[in-house]
């Protein structure tokens, strides 16, 4: 897993660029929650590329839906910008890729 | 699975092919098309049912057989078209092929021996013909089956919903992630299945962050899935999550379901029911309308459950329906009183145990031997005198009696199974001759010891076979003669004087004597200038090799029949009698025995030895004094009450060495203080001559040995209180006897007034 935060500063919001490579399942989704948990308080908008995962569960589902429930509930802005196709194949899946609308084109691309 | 349980399949499927036989016989009668309708969800039930068992124990060839043959009768029930008689006759075929595939698989084996394959293939194929293009509907239909829960009730298409497809609904356990299995792969194999129509998923579970374990699952999904293969059951899709059914609610509703299971899926989930309702809309398992009548429903139950205070007890799902008005009052009636009556025989079968037959028989037994040991009991308290004791050995004797009359009574069981079974058989073979044939049945009810029941089962099958084809004349020649087309059988039983009298009456052609004469000459059985009565010229018939009918058919008329039935019924102490009016039509009565074990006798004694007259042919006794002898020793007729009756000395009979000393001692007018019994057998009357009448005794019969067999009068043994054995005189055979003895020689005695 890697895991990339770089701050957007072209955007007026306090926004972050969330890079998550390589996997997201469940062999890595307890450190990744971790991580991300430290993060959640500092900026104000959370963009997520999600375009480099190539090994993606449920577990990393779980963690998308709570995720945003969580930032929606902070009132701050979550958005995915883009996704890998294996990433995109389980949003399909499970009827979610609606879910996940107006965030990007990214999810269309794939 | 273990042999007990196979046990109880094996008597349950037995009992549940003998109703579809009947289900399946009375549809033959049935004109109404409601009653048709009932006929064929009765069909359609026991199918079910046999079905459900039968893949509870994993026996497929059943469970597939089954399958087909129950959607044809789907195919009936939704009108598609009607019951004729190929029909019933291949579902009778199927019936019976279904009975030998259970007996297959109850004998342990695998898989289906050439012959079952063969005719298997044979049905499949006739049944297919009626099933036609769209196999998707009977695949539904199947759906319910394979779990083993059966749906009782009628309405199924009222209540099943517009919803073509599979619905799964699953919420999987915290754990499954953990172990290695992802909520995924499932899905993506259930793709392989068929089209995921649409995939909603559940995520209410789901806590918020600070809560959320990772690793844990928290997802649930309603799936709606379109089968690719028609034939999809559900345990195909069960066996998708075969790995994670243990900690995960899986619900999976096939096409058309009944709303009911629906309001149960609804019930088991943890979501709230508002929601879940909007979710089976979202992924379209229901229509808008449904789900409020689901969910109306449902209400109506919690709040019904409330107000009466009982915990989670769900009102009939009838109730809910009308409530709904979703089906009419008049639906749910019909579907209760069929429930009802469902619940009728399962409760008239829970009235009776089975009991292993060896059980009763031992029982049976041993109270034979305490009827012998009470017998000697009270021979050696009436010798002591005591007044007390005597007392007590009447109370236990009467006692005895209740207790051997109740034993008895447990294996008498009524002859009305044995009677409808001739239906198949009267419908067959009229099939096969082409006469209309009408079997009417009289007596069910009248019992039989169970043993007899089912020996004389194959003797009937032969006189019935008979009376159709010899006997009922062919359309043609009853409508020359002047009958109505439809020709009866009847069959009947009744009781008389201790004895169970089974009739077999048709209305046919009658038997003619003079082709029985010229059959009997040309056969050697009689010379040319033989006299003989009505009865001994019908009683030639059962004799080996007789047959009069002309034409030899597949179904009787090669002679082999009539001694044997005379030969099985003999072996039942039993009797065969026939009479007949040409032109008008036979009626053939065989005379059984009511029991084979114990019977009340009438002790007699002549010389030393001791005799039993069974008493229920007893019909008086009579002293025969100076007064009323005859001038001739050698009489052997007495006028009894202006009638002829003729005797026997039972002396001269049987013999009788040890009394002759006494004779010539002189001592002979006490010791020979005649008496005659008079008994009654099938309407004749003859006497028997005995030294004393030593009154009523419980009579436990013992069978003769082997070296016995071909002794004539006696019919068995019994041991006496004393340990004296004594022998059971064969009333018929005497009878007979003495009433056929040879007339010129008849003696007349006094008469007896």
């Amino acid at each position: 897993m890697s895991f990339r935060v770089e701050q957007d500063t072209n955007s007026p919001v306090n926004t972050c660029n969330i890079v998550i490579d390589e996997e997201m399942s469940i062999y890595t989704i307890g450190a990744l929650k971790r991580e991300l948990s430290e993060v959640l308080n500092i900026y104000d908008a959370f963009q997520f590329d999600l375009a480099g995962i190539e090994d993606f569960d449920s577990t990393g589902i779980q963690l998308i839906l709570s995720l945003k429930q969580e930032i929606i509930r902070l009132n701050k802005q979550f958005t995915v910008s883009s996704v890998s196709e294996a990433v995109s194949k389980v949003l399909t899946l499970y009827g979610l890729k609606d879910n996940f609308s107006g965030v990007g084109e990214g999810i269309g691309e794939v | 699975m273990s042999d007990d349980h196979l046990q109880v399949f094996s008597e349950e499927t037995e009992d549940l092919l003998g109703l579809a036989e009947q289900a399946l016989l009375s549809l033959d009668d049935l004109e109404n098309e409601a009653d048709t309708l009932d006929c064929v969800n009765d069909l359609f039930r026991t199918f079910h049912t046999i079905k459900g068992a039968a893949g509870l124990f994993g026996l497929d060839p059943i469970v597939d057989f089954t399958h087909i043959v129950e959607s044809v009768l789907v195919k009936i029930r939704e009108g598609e078209f009607g019951v004729d008689d190929d029909l019933v006759s291949l579902f009778l075929l199927s019936r019976d092929h279904l009975e030998k595939l259970v007996e297959h698989a109850l004998n342990g084996e695998e898989s289906l021996t050439t012959e079952l394959e063969a005719k298997n293939l044979e049905l499949v194929t006739k049944l297919s013909i009626y099933l036609g293009e769209s196999s998707e509907s009977i695949a539904s239909q199947r759906a319910g089956i394979v779990t083993g829960e059966l749906h009782l009730t009628e309405d199924d298409d009222t209540l099943g919903v517009l919803n073509e497809n599979w619905h799964i609904s699953l919420r999987f356990g915290p754990s499954v992630l953990k172990n290695g299995m992802d909520p995924i792969s499932f899905i993506t194999y259930l793709s392989k299945i068929g089209e995921l129509q649409s995939v909603v998923l559940i995520d209410d579970a789901l806590p918020s962050w600070d809560q959320l374990d990772p690793e844990t699952c928290y997802l649930g999904f309603e799936i709606k899935l379109i089968a690719t293969d028609a034939d999809t059951s559900k345990e195909t899709i069960e066996d998708v999550f075969e790995f994670v059914q243990d900690d995960c609610i899986i619900n999976i509703l096939p096409p058309h379901s009944h709303i009911s299971d629906y309001i149960k899926m609804i019930d088991s989930l943890p979501e709230e029911d508002m929601r879940i309702g909007d979710i089976l809309v979202a992924c379209g398992a229901l229509t808008s309308h449904e789900k409020e009548n689901a969910l109306n429903a449902q209400d109506k139950i919690t709040d019904d459950v409330i107000a009466a205070g009982t915990a989670q007890k769900a009102p009939p799902l009838g109730k809910i329906a009308v409530e709904q008005q979703t089906v009419q009052q008049e639906v749910v009636d019909a579907a209760l009183r069929k429930q009802s009556k469902l619940k009728q025989q399962k409760a008239n079968s829970q009235q009776s145990i089975r009991v292993n037959a060896l059980k009763l028989e031992s029982l049976v037994n041993l109270v034979g031997e305490l009827v012998i040991g009470s017998a000697n009991s009270e021979l050696n308290a009436r010798r002591l005198g005591d007044a007390n004791l005597n007392e007590a050995m009447e109370n236990l004797l009467r006692l005895v009696e209740e207790v051997r009359d109740t034993a008895l009574g447990l294996r008498m069981v009524q002859i009305g199974e044995t009677f409808n079974r001739f239906k198949r058989v009267v419908r067959e073979v009229s099939l096969d001759t082409g006469k209309d044939i009408d079997l009417q049945i009289s007596g069910a009810e009248t019992e039989l010891d169970k043993t007899l029941i089912e020996k004389i089962g194959d003797p009937l099958m032969h006189l019935v076979r008979n009376a159709i084809d010899h006997g009922i004349e062919s359309p043609i020649d009853r409508e020359a003669a002047g009958k109505p087309l439809k020709g009866t059988v009847k069959l009947g039983a009744f009781h008389d004087s201790g004895s169970v009298v089974i009739q077999i009456t048709d209305d046919g052609g009658g038997l003619s004597k003079e082709k029985i004469l010229n059959k009997a000459l040309e056969k050697g059985l009689i010379h040319e200038n033989q006299i003989l009565s009505d009865q001994e010229i019908y009683r030639l018939i059962f004799q080996a090799g007789f047959s009069t009918a002309d034409t030899v058919s597949n179904i009787s008329g090669r002679g082999v029949g009539m001694d044997v039935v005379r030969k099985n019924i003999e072996a039942l102490r039993g009797h065969v009698e026939l009479e007949s009016e040409v032109g008008v039509g036979s009626t053939i009565s065989i005379r059984l025995p009511l029991t084979l074990a114990i019977i009340d006798g009438f002790q007699v004694r002549v010389g030393d030895a001791h005799y039993i007259i069974p008493l229920e042919m007893v019909d008086e006794c009579i002293e025969l004094n100076d007064t009323l002898r005859g001038d001739d020793d050698k009489a052997n007729y007495v006028n009894l009450r202006g009638e002829i009756l003729p005797f026997m000395h039972l002396k001269d009979m049987f013999g009788d060495n040890s009394l002759s000393e006494n004779t010539e001692q002189g001592d002979a007018t006490e010791k020979y203080r005649d008496n005659i019994i008079v008994v009654r057998f099938a309407g004749k009357k003859a006497g028997f001559m005995v030294d004393e009448l030593l009154g009523e005794h419980q009579t436990v019969i013992k069978p003769l040995g082997e070296v016995f067999q071909n002794l004539r009068g006696i019919s068995g043994t019994t041991i006496l209180g004393s340990g004296e054995v004594a022998m059971i005189i064969d009333i018929p055979e005497m009878v007979n006897r003495v009433v056929n003895s040879d007339k010129q020689n008849y003696v007349p005695s006094k008469s007896i007034h």
